[in-house]
């Protein structure tokens, strides 16, 4: 009981949140035959939007470029070979921006393109640059879309997906939450295909070994369509004093009872005190 | 497909505006339509543009544009996207499919960087689309300090081995043709240019084999 208690005061003090970057994957936005989904699109650039009126600020991390190329080119599945993949990640970044543009424009509020490699971590001028250059458009009010910039990245796999990303742009922009939108609810206690007793874990305050071997269900099955990523951006952010939160991101309305301070997922509290922004 | 004759597009954006330094549609859609004609014709087309910090400006609403670096990134990540639009809107007209494809200075030094962008402008034109280009503003500073993407276009033309760099001007039927192993600078109308497959195969032009590729930028500079 105590403990229920106190991860609901955890959840709560989300609301204080100032600095979000959400996180969403393709399979958040299209259909599992990897074609968009635009009514998905249209909500969650609408979600995005009023919680940039509420005055906190929005910073948007999306994959979607292979498979909008892919959809654009009529391919019906997505190629292995990385050259197409980055001719086609060429082709659908530019559709991809522009209908964000088209649904954010609905709402009146404006977007930039920003697109990522790696050396961001690695390269103190090109750290820089991306720094200043998010933390402008904050300022003004603009929400920044990001993806990785999969024509020049020297590997398809930099980043391994978006999820180390969103981590560094959190870290980046100074951000206070990171919220990674999944097709799971959450990190589960163990594998709910085999297990009765699996539940989500409401709160995680520190990603052990135990839990790590949880996370990616060694053997298991579960929970690989990307926990080790998440885990992994979980842990960057930990250190970095920010908060992050695993939530399904079918619905993606979920983002306002995120800042309502309504448990919906996992949150990894961040180390406390280390808040550096 | 190897024998294909394969030009750089030098677009300063300020070429495209109207009298009111207002973007003109009508402009921007003349220049789709010259390159993806060249594209029908059989030539690979690569269009390396300018445009995103005046874009930005113009989309935010500022008088002119803002002159310290950082904002000027933070304009140039709105106006990247206001300038891949406008150009994907133009060339839908003509059914013409376009890339986006942003680089920094390092795809000349670093190899892995140098293959990964030849290998996907290649794949492009393989397949007919015409990449868009532009410099990365918001990771990298270069063109924003140089204010002149002749130094991006030739980057461009020397990754994709061009035969030629064409730049365009405040005149819509008029253009400025450099090709490679010539010194010269040469001006052409929209039928030359729309003929420039055959000129190049045809040898009408002058090459002169003691001349290496494109004139560096100072010599552009000079000629231009």
């Amino acid at each position: 009981m105590a403990n229920e208690i106190s991860s609901m005061e955890n959840w709560k003090k989300l609301t204080d949140c100032k600095t979000i970057v959400i996180k969403v994957g393709s399979s958040t936005l299209s259909y599992p035959n990897g074609r968009l989904n635009y009514q998905k699109l249209v909500r969650l650039a609408g979600t995005l939007a009023g919680i940039q009126k509420t005055g906190r600020n929005v910073i948007l991390v999306s994959s979607g470029a292979i498979a909008v190329g892919a959809g654009r080119m009529g391919l019906a599945s997505r190629p292995s070979d990385l050259a197409a993949k980055q001719a086609l990640a060429a082709i659908g970044q530019s559709e991809l921006i522009r209908i964000y543009r088209r649904f954010f424009e609905i709402r009146n509020q404006c977007i930039a393109q920003v697109l990522l490699t790696k050396d961001i971590v690695v390269n103190t001028e090109r750290r820089e640059n991306a720094r200043n250059t998010l933390r402008e458009l904050i300022k003004m009010n603009i929400i920044p879309v990001i993806n990785e910039n999969d024509t020049v990245a020297t590997d398809e796999i930099e980043f391994g997906d978006n999820d180390t990303l969103s981590a560094y742009v959190a870290e980046l922009a100074g951000a206070d939450l990171l919220i990674l939108m999944s097709d799971i609810d959450g990190l589960y206690s163990a594998d709910p295909k085999h297990n009765p007793q699996a539940h989500i874990i409401p709160v995680v305050h520190e990603i052990t070994a135990e839990l790590e071997k949880v996370a990616t269900g060694a053997g298991s099955g579960f929970g690989t369509g990307g926990m080790t990523t998440k885990i992994a951006a979980s842990r960057i952010c930990y250190n970095a004093g920010i908060n992050v939160v695993i939530t399904n991101g079918s619905n993606p309305e979920i983002l306002w009872k995120i800042i309502a301070g309504k448990e919906a997922g996992t949150l990894f509290t961040c180390k406390s005190g280390s808040n550096v922004h | 497909m190897k024998n294909r004759i394969k030009i750089v597009f030098k677009i300063e954006i300020e070429t495209l505006f109207d009298n009111n330094g207002i973007l003109s549609t009508r402009k921007m859609e003349q220049l789709s339509m010259i390159c993806a004609n060249l594209n029908n014709s059989g030539v690979s087309v690569l269009l390396v543009s300018s445009g995103a910090i005046a874009l930005g400006a113009a989309k935010l609403g500022l008088i002119r544009s803002p002159s310290d670096i950082i904002a000027k990134q933070a304009v140039a990540a709105v106006g990247q996207a206001e300038l891949i639009i406008s150009y994907q809107d133009c060339f839908d007209h003509f059914d013409q499919m376009v890339a986006q494809v942003l680089l920094t200075r390092d795809v000349i030094d670093n190899p892995i960087r140098n293959r990964n962008a030849k290998n996907t402008l290649s794949r492009l034109l393989e397949q007919g689309i015409i990449p868009v280009i532009n410099e990365n503003d918001s990771v990298s500073t270069n063109d924003i300090i140089m204010n002149d993407n002749y130094p991006l276009a030739l980057m461009v033309a020397s990754l994709t081995d061009a035969d030629a760099i064409v730049v365009n001007t405040c005149e819509s039927e008029k253009f400025l043709l450099l090709l490679r192993n010539n010194s010269g600078i040469r001006e052409a109308g929209i039928d030359e240019l729309l003929d420039i497959s055959d000129n190049i195969t045809g040898g009408r032009y002058d090459m002169d084999q003691n001349i290496e590729g494109f004139p560096e930028f100072n010599q552009y500079a000079g000629l231009n």
